[in-house]
Parts: structure tokens; sequence; C-alpha cells
């Protein structure tokens, strides 16, 4: 849970800070995410990635919401160092809090699209990179395929030398893509 | 600093954390709330007609907050209940299963008083949700059986014809199952859904499904039940036929109830059509 410190991290960050900036290899040109994971209305595919400096595999998690493609999350997990993912991008969904001394409570508040990563102290902190505060370009990341591209420069991850896979959601349908900003969109509340 | 300036300081603090984001025709507002997971919560207000209400965006239930259901465990039911109905907060499904909680009001004057207590409800129904009731490995198992299950059930039956986490009695809230289907006017079926990370706790599992199942058949409604179904995790971790084939015997003899396997769960269909 992000509010507990996490142990592991706080005690090994300059490994943690190397999973990190090293870099990472996928391998697959196209991740077609077609079927639910473990919560019925998250679209998920799960991606082996290899890192130079560890001998088994960590995974790229890509997660989808099934009513909302707008609504995805990108997901780097190690789960031989730590269960949850150790870094994160949400592009929409709920504001992050900073809880750190030192910080003004009015600037706590981080709203998505954001990423996620853990600071020495082994918590967990939301940030916006600069193409995230730039409205033009934070509009344009919306599209999940330029994002990814985001995300692998961020998390330094790349296919083949210097390419980026490319996403397609739900390509075993008519392809439908479903958009639900307004959650409360075609609800009656009785 | 003066102990005034403090005070000043406080107020601006808390007063910039709100913010607002434009959401097709509703609009969402981030509040200064915040859980025990440190989100911020969000409420999001709509007109509809000549009312307006405010609601979580299903975000509890969809959990946007990174906070796992724990709607099957009894003491966190005790807990939202007591949110509930001191807040007087109203649910609602959506048509994709999604529970909507939310508050309406008909004045523009009352709308700061839900909100505060909306926000108040979702942060602590969420801060709550991070207690471990249960181990981790249980509502995992739970959840994500759960999920899978209603899914499943959704793919093939109309939204309108059935209803998740249900209760029997809905207003003296007795005696709920995972789904009841209604076939026909007067005439609907149970269905539970029996799960465990350990062999003791898909026992246990057993031993309320047929306790549930006895008491249904005792119940006043007795005669509209037309089928009883108990829906076997088949892939969790403590299902040990051999352990505990017998139990599920008895579950199967005693309350007349039919077995599906999950890797047989094609039968389901057959059985509600």
């Amino acid at each position: 849970m992000a509010s507990k410190r996490m142990k592991e991290i706080r005690e090994n960050y300059e490994f943690y800070n190397k999973l990190l900036a090293e870099r990472k290899s996928v391998f697959s040109e196209v991740i077609d995410i077609n079927s639910t994971g473990n919560n019925a209305n998250t679209l998920e595919k799960i991606e082996p990635v290899k890192h130079p400096s560890i001998t088994d595999d960590m995974a790229l998690i890509v997660d989808v919401k099934v009513n909302n493609h707008n609504f995805f999350q990108f997901k780097l997990r190690y789960k031989s160092f730590v269960d949850q993912p150790f870094f994160r991008f949400d592009s929409d969904g709920d504001t992050h809090r900073n809880k750190v001394d030192g910080t003004p409570l009015g600037v706590q508040s981080v709203t998505t699209p954001h990423f996620h990563k853990f600071n020495s102290e082994g918590l967990e902190i939301a940030y916006k990179t600069d193409k995230l505060l730039n409205d033009n370009e934070s509009k344009a990341l919306e599209d999940i395929n330029l994002c990814i591209v985001h995300f692998f420069h961020e998390s330094n991850i790349r296919l083949n030398k210097d390419e980026f896979p490319e996403i397609k959601i739900m390509s075993n349908t008519l392809g439908f893509s479903f958009v639900k900003d307004d959650p409360n969109q075609n609800i009656t509340f009785p | 600093m003066s102990l005034e300036q403090v005070y000043q300081d406080i107020k601006n603090s808390f007063s910039s954390l709100w913010q607002t984001k434009q959401r097709g025709n509703s609009l969402e507002i981030i509040t200064p709330y915040a859980t025990t997971n440190n989100r911020f919560v969000s409420v999001f207000i709509t007109k509809q007609g000549s009312e307006y209400v405010i609601t979580d965006g299903g975000w509890i239930n969809g959990g946007v907050y990174d906070n796992i259901s724990q709607i099957e465990e009894a003491s966190f039911l005790k807990i939202l209940f007591h949110f509930q109905s001191s807040l007087g907060i109203q649910e609602v499904a959506s048509n994709d299963g999604t529970t909507y909680y939310y508050l309406k009001a008909t004045k523009p004057i009352d709308i700061p008083s839900r909100v505060f207590d909306l926000s108040s409800f979702i942060q602590n129904i969420v801060s709550v949700s991070e207690i471990n009731f249960e181990t981790i490995a249980e509502r995992e198992t739970k959840a994500r059986f759960f999920s899978k299950a209603n899914e499943f059930l959704r793919s093939f039956i109309q939204s309108d014809k059935i209803k998740f986490s249900q209760y029997l009695n809905s207003e003296r809230k007795e005696l709920r199952f995972n789904a009841i289907y209604y076939n026909k006017t007067n005439q609907f079926t149970l269905i539970n859904y029996i799960t465990g990370s350990t062999q003791q706790s898909f026992e246990n599992n057993i031993f309320k499904t047929n306790t549930l199942f006895e008491m249904a058949d005792l119940s006043v409604y007795k005669d509209f039940i037309s089928n009883k179904v108990s829906l076997i995790d088949t892939n969790a971790s403590g299902f040990l036929p051999e352990k505990i084939g017998h139990y599920l015997s008895h579950l199967e003899n005693r309350t007349g109830s039919k077995m599906v396997n999950w890797h047989e769960k094609q039968k389901l269909q057959s059985i509600l059509n």
C-alpha cells in the first residue's frame, strides 16, 4: 500500500535506482491487449522485460479500463524484489498526495496524468514530467501509443536498439474504442 | 510567525487543495480529504433533471484508489453500513455492475454539505479497505474469483435479470448471496461462490454457503427459489478435492444445490436457461 514505506526499497535504494536507470529491453513489436486480468473492469497484458543486471525477468504490465480506453496504466514490477510495481504511469484516475515533510500541503497534491516512483525513504511519490506539465503535450499523450514512448524514455526501456512497441486494444473484436471520460454518463440515479 | 498567521497559512493551504476537472457533463472536484494510502478524494457532480447528483464516480467499487474490495468481509460491511446509514449515502449499480455511491440535492445551497458528507464517506471507506481483516492472499483470491465469476455471468445474462452481492431480504439486509438471477416474475436462482486461499478458508466458505441455502429454504421466499447453485473455484489454492470432497457432497445432498466447477462453468448457462 502506498501509505507504507517500502523497506526493501529504502534499504536497497542504489539497486532500486539501477533497476530504473539502466537500459532495459522488451521483445514484442505489438502489445495486443485483449483480455481482462485479475479485475473484470480492466484489460491487462503482461510483457517480460530484460534488465542487464538481473538474471530473471521483470514485467511490464499494461492495464486499460474496459469502458474507457483513455484510462490506462503502465507498470514495472520485479517480484523478486518487491511485490507491488516499483514504477508506474497513470493516465487518469485519482490525485496522489506526496506526504513529505518540507513540502507545503498546498503542493502535496499531484493530479493525473502522473508517474509514480519511490523516494529514498521508500515512500511512493507521484510526479509530472515537463511534457505532462505542458497542456498541449499532455493532451497528445492521451494517445496510448504516444504515451508508451514517453514511458519508455522515462524508465529507459526499448524494443530492439531504439524502437518502441505498438499497442493494440481489443484487436480481436471489431475494435470499437470505448471512451467514457464522464463517469456519471448514462447512469440514472433514482 | 504569529499563531494568527499560522492559522491563515493553514486555511490557505487547505483551500489551495481544491481542484476541478471537467468531464463531459460532470465536474470532478478534487477535495482536500486524503485517504490513508495518500489519495485525495474526488467527487463528481452532475445535473439530472432539476436535481444535482454528487457521486463517487464508481471509483470505490472500481478500485481506482488502489483499494481491494472487501465486500465479503463481515467486519468491513459493518463499517460500510455504519457510514452509509449515518451519512445517508445511496447506491445504484450501473449496467456493467459497478456500484455508485451518491447523494442528491434539490437546492444548490445544500450541495456543499453533500460534498462534505460524500467526501468523508469515500475517505473512510477507502482507508478502511486498507485494513487486513483477512490475509492478503485470501483477499486477493476472493477478489479475483468474484470478479471473474461476475464477469462470466454478465457475459450471457441481461443486466436487469441479475444482481450481485444481493440480499434475499434487501430491506432487512439478511442472507446475502454472491448473485441472484431473476429467471422470471416470482422466480429466482441463488448463486454462491466458493473459493479460498487455504483449505480452512475454502471449507469455511462451503459451510457458509450451506447455511445460507438452508436458511433461504426456511424463509418466506422459499417457494420462489427455483434453483440453488454453488460455483466452485477449482483454481484456488485451497481447493483440495481429496480433503474437501465430503463437505461439498454434504452441501449438495443437504441443500439440493447444483455444483458447478469453474473449469466447467459453461454448465451454468444450461442450468440458468
